[in-house]
């Protein structure tokens, strides 16, 4: 298990990879990669069952700003709190200068709010995220069953993940639909 | 339970003949119309029959030329009883959504109680559609290792406008010798039937029903008029409503007004009339203000032994009286009832233990009733969210569900008996959740070290960890599947897939750091997957399919590609005899073990002894004298009744004599045990010779391993390995043997 002793830190930006082009009526491509900025090895967990709409943490809580910073895209109220257990899989192991993405699929849930997030006219949209893994509880990132299975497991990797709390965002231009496509 | 009775060869109580379907048969057969048909018995419509004790024969129809008949759909629930068994069978061949299967739950009668036995399902029955019958013929998988798990069931066709008449439900051994028969009645058109009692809170306002016309919906999807009941009902379930509808004051939910799980489990308890800490077909839905957590519904009832009796859902986070309000409300409510029959939600379904398969996209893309809306979404860079999900939602659960809620084993669906996501559902090894991207740098094989297994014979494969790039990649060496790290789904040849649970599980608690690369291309281990914490995975002739996951030192998961062995029927009476000896119990504990002293496996042992000592010459003998020779070599300590330590030494000479035929019977490739486990049983051979007092032949025989393995033509890399470990085992031996003062002088 990696210590606490050197300086954790990570970081966290979002943005839509070279070559892509946002357009109305098409899901931009917004990408995510958290990456430890910091001189020690982390233990970083990925959008879990319930991050998103912050029913458990960690947090992974994402929003769609419009032109006058109204909210266009957001997770609802939650569902149900019956969130799986949370593994010795959920979480990914930086090295210093190493970086991942918490949204990975086959292995971490995506983002629906930015996945599923059509723009209808075209603008300047800022997509907003906020991640927060500050609470030290184990109750707080614990699944609601399954649990028991892996708690000896993974509470050590909790203990090696930083406590941090913060926004990251990127302002995405969306242009007009191609010709021909309808949209 | 187990091994002491099994109504699948009940021996007294049964009916002898079926007249009345015999009887029946050639009544209709005089009204017929056609030759037999092997395709599924088409979806016809269902009159609703009120029950009758004593059906009445068709009357004979006077037509002036054969015309053919409307006929009942023959699916529903029925029920039997033979000697003291009781049967409730689900016949799910036609009416809607067929599923293509059968199941049933037995239970016992001891005096005046009444108590759950076992279930099956036979997943991929062989349908023949007659003019005068349904025949249904396949092997089932059991929650017990059944005697006879053939079932031939004949259903007789009747036309719409009468009630049902029995069914009759054989079962039949692997080699087809009769075993039991039950008479089964129509009972209902549904497969299982609950009990729902609706309470709410002072203030809030039950939902009652959504026209799916109200709004947009998929094209071919009916418009109808759905209550909660209506949309279980179309799955096949019967909610009963029952109980007065009491309204609870709010000051339930305690001083803050909302409500915890805690708070919720206590009103259960307090206001459910039918309340009992037992498995029961009963479900409890309160209609409450909000939750602490503002969620819009919850099963509350996942935390302690009696779990999913009740659900609730949240007036204040659902509430509204348009459409799209009364629809999500419709949602809410058979979402929380769906978690009370032990339905994970969409993407969840991984987690379950077996863990399930995953619809498509992660199962992101399901259109059910157990989804978010939000959250669906059909392929990655696809459309989803909730419009995309109610264009095309036609407010059902998928084919999977359907399964799990139709025939889903009992304890595994009934409230109040295994826990949310316990026994949840199956798993499928073709859909067991391939990454979508992989830079793992690792492959995961699995081999099997022959074409196919005899009857009986332990099941051994080879799992192969190897880099798939040039640089070196760090990960861990924990290979086994006892070691918790690396998972072996299989999927039998009923359709089952069950997840292998290793007897013992080795705890992980050193790093054990392996670096693959150029100088080390790949990790080898053989794990014997025959019998597990589950019994037997293998006992049954056929094909199966085996695929496993190892979870890599960064959390990475890699995927085995499908590996496919077969089991081959016994060709001999002597070979039925020796499976049959290798296939107890006891002897797969025996097995797995490696032999053991304790007095609980002594009649596993007696088995074993009786293969070695009556089919000596019979090619799986070598199991058993590996088994036998394993347990000679060691110093067995046993603690008895009365608290004392005995230890009884190593028989080092008879385990030498008994894996020195090991050996010789496993020098082919395609006979006897595997390599790895050859190479284990040279070893073990070196140090009982060694233990002897005979150190030069046991020096002969690392010596001869060496040789031996040269001569299969291995990977270089391996037979370095293969060396290195002679060397370690003679060291061993020297070791042990020094201490005695007769070091070899010899290698």
């Amino acid at each position: 298990m990696p210590g606490r002793t050197g300086v954790a830190a990570v970081s966290a930006w979002l943005y839509v990879p070279a070559g892509r082009r946002c357009v109305v009526g098409a899901v931009p491509p917004v990408e995510l990669r958290v990456g430890n900025t910091g001189t020690d090895d982390v233990w970083f967990p990925g959008v879990l069952d319930g991050s998103e709409t912050a029913s458990r943490f960690p947090i992974y809580r994402p929003a769609v700003l419009g032109a006058t910073d109204e909210v266009v895209a957001e997770p609802p109220a939650p569902e149900d709190g019956l969130v799986g257990p949370l593994r010795r899989t959920d979480f990914h192991r930086l090295r210093p200068g190493e970086t991942f993405d918490p949204t990975s699929r086959g292995r971490f849930l995506p983002l629906s709010t930015f996945a599923t997030f059509t723009p209808a006219v075209p603008g300047t949209y800022r997509y907003r995220l906020l991640i927060d893994t500050t609470a030290e509880d184990p109750g707080a990132w614990l699944g609601k069953f399954g649990q028991q299975a892996y708690t000896d497991e993974v509470l050590p990797l909790l203990a090696g993940v930083p406590r941090v709390r913060f926004v990251t965002a990127l302002d995405v231009d969306v242009g007009p639909a191609a010709p021909g496509t309808g949209s | 339970m187990l091994g002491v009775s099994d109504p699948t060869i009940v021996t007294s109580g049964m009916f002898d003949r079926f007249e009345d379907a015999q009887d029946y048969q050639e009544e209709v057969a005089a009204l017929g119309n056609g030759a037999s048909t092997s395709a599924p018995a088409p979806a016809e419509a269902e009159a609703e029959v009120p029950p009758q004790p004593a059906p009445p024969r068709p009357e004979r129809i006077q037509a002036p030329f054969p015309r053919p008949l409307r006929t009942r759909a023959v699916r529903g629930r029925y029920r039997g009883a033979s000697g003291n068994w009781r049967l409730e069978l689900r016949v799910d061949v036609d009416g809607e959504r067929p599923t293509r299967r059968v199941s049933g739950d037995f239970f016992s009668t001891s005096g005046s109680t009444t108590g759950y036995f076992g279930s099956f399902v036979v997943h991929a029955p062989t349908i023949t559609t007659k003019p005068a019958h349904v025949l249904i013929e396949g092997t089932g998988s059991f929650t017990w290792r059944a005697a006879a798990p053939k079932i031939r069931l004949r259903i007789p066709r009747v036309p719409a406008h009468q009630p049902q008449r029995p069914a009759t439900l054989e079962f039949r051994t692997a080699s087809d010798t009769a075993g039991s028969a039950y008479q089964c009645t129509y009972e209902s058109r549904y497969f299982r039937t609950v009990s729902y009692e609706e309470d709410s809170v002072t203030g809030t306002v039950p939902f009652v029903s959504y026209d799916t016309a109200s709004l947009p919906q998929p094209a071919g999807s009916p418009a109808r008029v759905l209550t909660v009941p209506k949309a279980l009902a179309e799955a096949g379930i019967e909610l009963l409503t029952t109980g007065a509808a009491n309204v609870i004051p709010t000051s339930a939910a305690g001083a803050n007004a909302t409500w915890s799980d805690s708070e919720l489990h206590a009103a259960m308890v307090n206001h459910f009339s039918r309340f009992t800490n037992a498995p029961r077909w009963q479900v409890w839905m309160l209609v409450a203000g909000a939750h602490d957590g503002g969620y819009r519904g919850i099963m509350f009832d996942y935390e302690d032994a009696f779990q999913r009796q009740g659900a609730a859902v949240f007036y204040d986070a659902i509430k509204g009286t348009d459409a799209a309000s009364r629809r999500s409300q419709l949602r809410t409510y058979v979402h929380e009832l769906g978690h009370a029959f032990n339905l994970m939600h969409s993407w969840q379904k991984d987690l379950a233990v077996p863990p399930a398969p995953l619809g498509p996209n992660g199962g992101l893309a399901d259109l059910s009733w157990m989804n978010y809306d939000w959250k669906y979404q059909q392929s990655p860079s696809g459309p989803g969210g909730a419009s995309a999900y109610w264009a095309s939602f036609p407010f059902q659960f998928t084919e999977n569900e359907l399964v799990h809620l139709r025939h889903g084993y009992y304890r595994n669906v009934i409230m109040g008996a295994n826990a949310f996501s316990s026994g949840a559902a199956d798993i499928d090894p073709d859909l067991f959740d391939d990454p979508v991207q992989d830079a793992s740098g690792l492959a995961l094989e699995l081999r099997s070290p022959k074409p196919a297994f005899a009857f009986g014979e332990p099941v051994v494969v080879e799992l192969k960890l190897s880099g798939t790039e040039l640089r070196d990649r760090e990960t861990h060496g924990y290979l086994h599947p006892n070691d918790d790290l690396v998972s072996v789904a299989v999927q039998q040849p009923s359709g089952r897939t069950r997840l292998f649970r290793p007897l013992l599980r080795h705890c992980v608690d050193t790093a054990r750091t392996v670096t693959l690369g150029v100088g080390r291309p790949a990790l080898y281990e053989s794990a014997y997957l025959g019998f597990g914490r589950d019994g037997f995975l293998f006992e049954t002739p056929g094909t199966y399919r085996i695929r496993a996951s190892y979870v890599a030192g960064d959390g990475s998961r890699v995927l085995s590609p499908v590996l496919r062995l077969r089991v081959r029927p016994p060709a001999t009476g002597a070979d039925e005899i020796v499976g049959e000896l290798l296939l107890g119990e006891e002897q797969g504990q025996l097995l797995a073990l490696l032999g053991s002293d304790a007095a609980t496996l002594r009649g596993g042992m007696t088995a074993i002894d009786t293969l070695v000592d009556e089919h000596p010459d019979h090619p799986l003998a070598v199991y058993g004298r590996l088994a036998k020779g394993i347990n000679e070599l060691r110093d067995f300590k046993e603690l008895t009744a009365d608290k004392t330590l005995r230890v009884r030494p190593a028989h080092g000479a008879e385990a030498a004599q008994l894996l020195a035929r090991v050996v010789e019977d496993s020098v082919a490739d395609t006979v006897g045990v595997d390599n790895i486990t050859l190479n284990m049983a040279l070893r073990a051979k070196a140090r009982a010779e060694a233990k002897a007092g005979d150190l030069g032949r046991a020096v002969d025989t690392t010596r001869d391993m060496v040789r031996m393995f040269e001569g299969k033509h291995l990977n270089p890399l391996v037979l370095d390995d293969i060396r290195a470990q002679a060397e370690a085992t003679w060291q061993e031996i020297g070791a042990d043997d020094g201490e005695n003062g007769h070091r070899s002088s010899e290698a």
